[in-house]
């Protein structure tokens, strides 16, 4: 009974564990977050960065807050949506949406984005390996979401990658039909965002517990490389043209 | 007239003659339609997945003929093609343009309006529905015409000159708004002195007082999840129904008052995002304009800013002293150098060739800045799924434009060239269409004024 006087300790400390959501401008980033924080409000564009806290609760890790930063994907804002990505963050979260396959090729725009720490893009066109490069320096754990599930005569057939750069992301990938919340719950999906989770807060838990480590052990300690890295859990595509 | 002897020989030249021009019409006509096809493609769509073919091939058609009728001014100056085959074309574009912009793609519109809503999965009754709303389209469009002095006794109920006029009418209004809008919008974004100076220490401020807003409304909301789950556990452990009533009560107040704070965290958070957006808009504004572009776009601010003087001034005098040019510019130009300055020189040549260039420039820069306006429009205001609607409206508001512009262009050729335009037109008021434009275009380019003028005063003031 007396968790919640711990959780108020821990959030005036400041251990914060923020998840980043990236997408197209439409694709439904505000959407996925409502339904994980069982909100029911019909959203309209989001400006600006939408935050949301889930209380997250597992085997694993019990009564754990993890920030959701909803990032508004629309051009106009490009400018200025940078500021945002320059803090820290310990995992990620990309969203596209099933009827449209051009938000799934865009979501490397958006991993390229977040890598280079929400700057511009170079004027001129950077080579694939810089783009590989960049993309295997995103330390974190990554999940995909296709949204719009329940379209399926719209449904995309072009949902396959075909400039190969998405696998470097080592990413979990779902599809999810955020506007019905109570066929969610207890769902498969549900379980695999919470399994995105657990990794998440694992990450930060031992990296932080690293840096806290006496100067000693840190001498033959690991390179940032041995992070635990999220593996790639091969669930098979559900619904996918390319590999289904 | 002369006196030819129709042998099977001139027959067939003719003929010949006339394929020839056909088939070249045709030429232009199919690199048009791949010219829009690629735009809509890589342009208009590219962020999102095309599942309407006909959506684009409607695009592209009533791309090809705009462009098409345009071409047939430019042949019209140059003297290509045969008399007779210019007018067939002529016709043939006119009543196809027509045929899409009153039948085809209001048809089409309502047919995706009425697929999305999802109510019907029958065909018939969509179908049906469709034609309904056409009828209903096709009142609307017909009432537009009536308060505008422009119906002639003379012709039949559904003549063509009704219908080119009414189509007229809508398009010179569009044309109108847009022109006063862009001819004020111009100066504004171009000149420098509009630009407000915005440092990079001012916009870091506000980069940290947004992300400042944002720890507390994610503070407020841990604590709120917080008081949410205390009033779970404790109403769950209260006996007695009148402890569980006051602590309900109590922590509804909390959590009443978390929400509110949050609520208006939020919205300033929006604000604050905005005035950064607005700010590193500036910004990037004040980088441009030291570079030889900027100083470039900065110099031709100066000169639309004496255009759009001239023309608010001719404008105003034309209403007021009710008078309408007979004269196209390259004529009275002309007359006034061989008054004035007493050149003498081949009036009819140096006509064809002015007329040329700048009808040609007039018509490049059309297509070229409506195109980008589309493309501006497209992206502010399209979603997934209404994309295809907006763009089929874009396409009507393009077909529109062009054919008024056809119309208003009628006054910038000198008389030769302007009788096929009225031949095959019909016999319309154009002058109420130059004073309808210079009306509106007067309403427009004022209203505009005030707006920038509005918002350039309040904007600098907000956040610092």
């Amino acid at each position: 009974k007396q968790w919640y006087q711990r959780r108020v300790a821990i959030t005036a400390g400041g251990e914060k564990i923020r998840v980043i959501i990236l997408g197209d401008s439409g694709v439904g980033k505000t959407s996925l977050v409502n339904l994980l924080t069982q909100k029911s409000s019909k959203p309209t564009w989001t400006v600006g960065c939408n935050a949301e806290v889930v209380l997250h609760d597992s085997q694993e890790f019990k009564q754990e807050f993890i920030e959701l930063w909803d990032i508004g994907g629309s051009g106009v804002h490009e400018n200025s949506r940078g500021v945002f990505m320059r803090s820290t963050f310990h995992g990620m979260i990309l969203v596209h949406d099933l009827t449209n396959s051009k938000s799934y090729t865009n979501m490397i725009r958006w991993a390229l984005e977040f890598a280079r720490n929400g700057e511009r893009p170079p004027s001129r066109r950077v080579s694939r390996d810089t783009e590989v490069a960049l993309l295997r320096a995103i330390q974190l754990p990554v999940l995909i979401v296709g949204t719009k599930q329940d379209h399926l005569w719209s449904r995309s057939r072009y949902s396959n990658d075909r400039s190969g750069l998405i696998t470097n992301l080592n990413a979990n990938m779902i599809s999810v039909n955020t506007l019905d919340g109570v066929q969610f719950k207890g769902s498969y999906q549900e379980q695999q965002i919470k399994g995105f989770f657990d990794t998440v807060i694992r990450n930060k838990k031992s990296a932080s517990s690293r840096f806290n480590q006496p100067y000693y052990s840190r001498q033959g300690s690991q390179s940032p490389s041995n992070l635990q890295k999220y593996s790639s859990i091969d669930l098979g595509f559900q619904g996918y043209g390319g590999a289904g | 007239q002369r006196r030819v002897a129709i042998t099977p020989g001139t027959l067939t030249m003719v003929v010949l003659g006339f394929v020839a021009d056909c088939i070249l019409m045709f030429t232009t006509q199919v690199m048009f339609f791949i010219f829009g096809y690629l735009f809509f493609m890589l342009q208009l769509f590219s962020n999102y997945e095309i599942h309407q073919r006909g959506v684009q091939v409607l695009f592209a058609v009533t791309f090809t003929i705009s462009c098409s009728m345009f071409e047939l001014i430019i042949f019209e100056i140059l003297g290509f093609m045969e008399l007779s085959s210019r007018l067939f074309h002529w016709k043939l574009n006119l009543y196809f343009a027509l045929f899409l912009l009153i039948v085809l793609l209001p048809m089409y519109m309502s047919y995706i309006l009425l697929n999305n809503l999802r109510i019907l999965r029958q065909p018939k009754l969509t179908a049906g529905l469709c034609f309904i709303s056409w009828v209903v389209y096709f009142y609307c469009f017909w009432k537009i015409g009536d308060p505008f002095p422009i119906m002639n006794p003379k012709q039949g109920i559904f003549s063509i000159e009704q219908m080119i006029s009414r189509v007229g009418v809508i398009g010179v209004t569009l044309m109108a708004i847009l022109s006063g809008f862009g001819a004020v919008n111009c100066p504004y974004t171009y000149m420098d002195y509009f630009a407000r100076h915005v440092t990079e220490i001012e916009v870091n401020n506000l980069e940290k007082r947004m992300l400042q807003t944002l720890e507390m409304i994610l503070n407020k909301k841990k604590k709120l999840v917080i008081e949410e789950k205390k009033s779970e556990i404790k109403s769950a452990g209260n006996e007695g129904w009148w402890s569980k009533l006051t602590q309900s009560l109590s922590n509804n107040t909390v959590v009443l008052q978390l929400t509110d704070e949050i609520i208006s965290l939020e919205e300033l958070s929006r604000q604050l995002y905005l005035e950064i957006v607005d700010m590193n808009n500036m910004r990037e504004r004040l980088l441009l304009s030291k570079t030889l572009l900027g100083q470039y776009f900065n110099f031709m601010g100066h000169i639309f800013s004496g255009y759009l003087a001239y023309k608010i001034f001719m404008c105003t005098i034309n209403i007021v002293f009710d008078r309408v040019g007979k004269k196209d510019p390259i004529s009275r130009g002309m007359e006034i150098c061989a008054d004035w300055l007493g050149f003498k020189f081949d009036a009819q040549f140096w006509a064809q060739h002015l007329s040329f260039i700048i009808v040609g420039i007039i018509i490049v820069c059309s297509i070229r800045g409506l195109l980008i306006n589309l493309i501006k429009w497209f992206y502010a205001v399209s979603s997934t799924k209404s994309s295809n609607f907006i763009v089929l409206f874009l396409a009507q508001i393009m077909g529109m434009y062009f054919v008024s512009c056809v119309l208003l262009m009628r006054m910038n050729l000198p008389p030769d060239y302007r009788v096929i335009i009225t031949e095959v037109l019909g016999d319309i008021h154009f002058n109420f269409y130059h004073r309808w434009f210079d009306v509106i275009f007067l309403v427009s380019a004022v209203v505009t004024i005030c707006i920038l003028y509005v918002t350039h005063q309040t904007s600098p003031e907000k956040f610092r």
